[in-house]
């Protein structure tokens, strides 16, 4: 798949990714962090560290491979 | 002026100083195109750091690391669930549309958003409508900016407000109008490196001051438990709230004019893609850090009697005073970096796309160069006239600027690069429907309408609605102008 298609597979790729953020960030952190006792890890409410931070590591992890494997380089003058 | 305040002020001279430095290096590199497509998208020559820097510098506004440090301060660990779309916004923001938009610019020679909507959909009236609407709300987001300004000057310097306020216009302007896109970008870049360091040095210096997360977890939990946890103080972040934040911080970038119009500036392919990973790289060291500041600031100084000092005052409590005066250049960088793209894209509205494409010929260079010096220095005028009494519903006007942009522009421009049956009824529809429904909310029920919902997310669907429907009520655009944008 080259060209458009392709620019397009990738657009809807990354509202895919937005998608399991925005689950993820929002389920984790209403289940763990809105009225419930707070709890810390490390002096950090716990519910910001599962809903927050970890998922921050996960998709940015995913960003590196969407940005330095699946985004594809395209040779302009070729086509 | 005390010996403190004599030593910050000469730390941000400093700064000030190797701002002008850089627009002076970037003006010294021309291109060898034309002058507008050098001044307004730097010859189409910019690499993936400069990309990368600038697109995020103009994002973080003083919004950033004024405004929403200010509600951490406040409302506390919740703000991390409001700004966590931030995770994903190089994805988006890069990913959705930059590829595609800088793939369309090289080929059409589009130098500015409403040239591209235009030429796409052969229509006079949406390349008109848009340069309208993007004068119209950057103006306003211009004149918050400059007050953001102005009132760190005060804080930090003493300089009064209506003096500050007007040698921080004329100093933008100044290196805006002298050297266009290519200065904007090069001071962009270096501000934005100022921002990452100057915040993550703040955060290290205030938690030693204070001595640890513990101590500040321990400090929060004393003066209000509500800092802790959902939805925070005065039910700060219900549910729907955070939902609808998912949306605006993660897709409003997406439909900016001004960070689309970046794209048109990359030199290929590779430049993007490199670009969006620095740009998620960045993020991930700066906005955290960001908010984490501003949860600091309330257990280090916990009695500011105006919680917009927070990130200033957290400074200056926690480190000496020549390192707060390059820390607090943090501050002032985000918000320079985004008044001159601001002002960029809008003195390209005006010369480009409300004068230069309907007198029916070609502008020559020199009379290019001058329309674009004076309106570049009038838009600041405006702005300054605005911010030497500046309303006091300004903020809400800032937040509907932005939204409504998105709202606004997002849908029609990716059906615009993504759906050759869209034509320019459905462009028109799926822009009015969008503006339109988003005043409405915003007019009935200011940030939340229907089941507590922020009117962006109402705003961007009815306007993906308007946008599909509209298209079918009339013919497709001619098949050799789709060749173009879907030939290959």
């Amino acid at each position: 798949m080259t060209g458009w298609r392709r620019h397009r597979r990738e657009a809807i790729v990354a509202g895919l990714i937005w998608l399991a953020a925005g689950l993820w960030t929002r389920i984790v952190s209403y289940d763990l962090g809105y009225n419930t006792p707070p709890s810390s890890i490390g002096g950090v409410p716990s519910w910001v560290v599962w809903g927050v931070f970890v998922p921050w590591l996960v998709f940015f992890a995913v960003h590196c491979w969407y940005s330095l494997h699946y985004l594809r380089d395209e040779d302009e003058d070729a086509e | 002026m005390t010996a403190a305040s004599l030593e910050t002020g000469l730390a941000f001279a400093f700064y000030l100083g190797a701002t002008f430095f850089f627009a002076w290096l970037a003006n010294r590199r021309k291109s060898g195109a034309g002058f507008m497509e050098d001044f307004f998208v730097g010859g189409r020559e910019t690499g993936a750091w400069v990309m990368a820097l600038t697109w995020i510098a103009t994002a973080a506004s003083g919004g950033t690391f004024i405004g929403a440090p200010s509600f951490a301060y406040t409302y506390g660990w919740i703000l991390l669930l409001w700004i966590s779309a931030y995770m994903v916004f190089a994805v988006t923001g890069v990913g959705m549309l930059g590829k595609r938009i800088g793939r369309i610019g090289r080929a059409t020679g589009a130098l500015t958003y409403p040239d591209l909507m235009r030429d796409r959909f052969e229509s006079k009236a949406i390349g008109i409508a848009s340069g309208v609407a993007i004068i119209f709300l950057y103006t306003w987001y211009v004149v918050a900016q400059l007050v953001a300004g102005a009132r760190l000057l005060e804080l930090i310097l003493d300089v009064p407000y209506h003096t500050g306020v007007i040698l921080f216009a004329a100093v933008v302007a100044l290196y805006t109008a002298y050297g266009g896109f290519r200065a904007v970008a090069w001071t962009d870049a270096f501000q934005a490196v100022v921002m990452l360091f100057g915040i993550l040095l703040a955060l290290w210096f205030a938690l030693e001051k204070i001595g640890g997360m513990e101590a500040v977890y321990a400090e929060l939990e004393r003066q209000d438990p509500d800092l802790l946890t959902g939805p925070g103080p005065d039910d700060f972040l219900p549910l729907p709230a955070a939902i609808s934040f998912m949306a605006i911080y993660a897709l409003s970038a997406c439909g900016q004019p001004s960070l689309i119009s970046r794209f048109l500036a990359c030199r290929d392919t590779r430049t993007v893609r490199r670009a969006c990973f620095l740009i998620g790289a960045y993020i991930l060291l700066l906005y955290p850090a960001v908010m984490v500041l501003g949860v600091v600031g309330r257990a280090l100084v916990p009695d500011l009697e105006v919680s917009d000092h927070a990130t200033p005052a957290t400074i200056l409590a926690a480190t000496p005073p020549a390192l707060a005066g390059v820390l607090l250049a943090a501050p002032f960088a985000a918000v320079m970096s985004t008044v001159s793209s601001y002002l960029l894209v809008s003195a390209s509205a005006v010369v480009r796309d409300l004068y230069g494409r309907n007198r029916g010929k070609e502008l020559g260079e020199v009379q290019a160069r001058r329309l674009t010096t004076l309106s570049t220095f009038g838009l600041a005028l405006l702005a300054l006239v605005f911010a030497l009494n500046p309303p006091e519903f300004l903020q809400y006007i800032v937040i509907f600027a932005g939204t409504g942009l998105s709202a606004t522009f997002l849908f029609p421009t990716l059906f615009a690069v993504y759906w050759p049956r869209m034509n320019r009824i459905g462009c028109l529809a799926g822009m009015a429907g969008g503006f339109l429904s988003f005043v409405a909310q915003y007019a009935a029920w200011r940030t939340r309408s229907f089941g507590d919902f922020d009117p962006f997310v109402w705003s961007l669907l009815i306007s993906a609605a308007c946008s599909y429907f509209g298209a079918f009520l009339a013919p497709p655009t001619r098949k050799d102008v789709l060749a173009v944008y879907f030939g290959d």
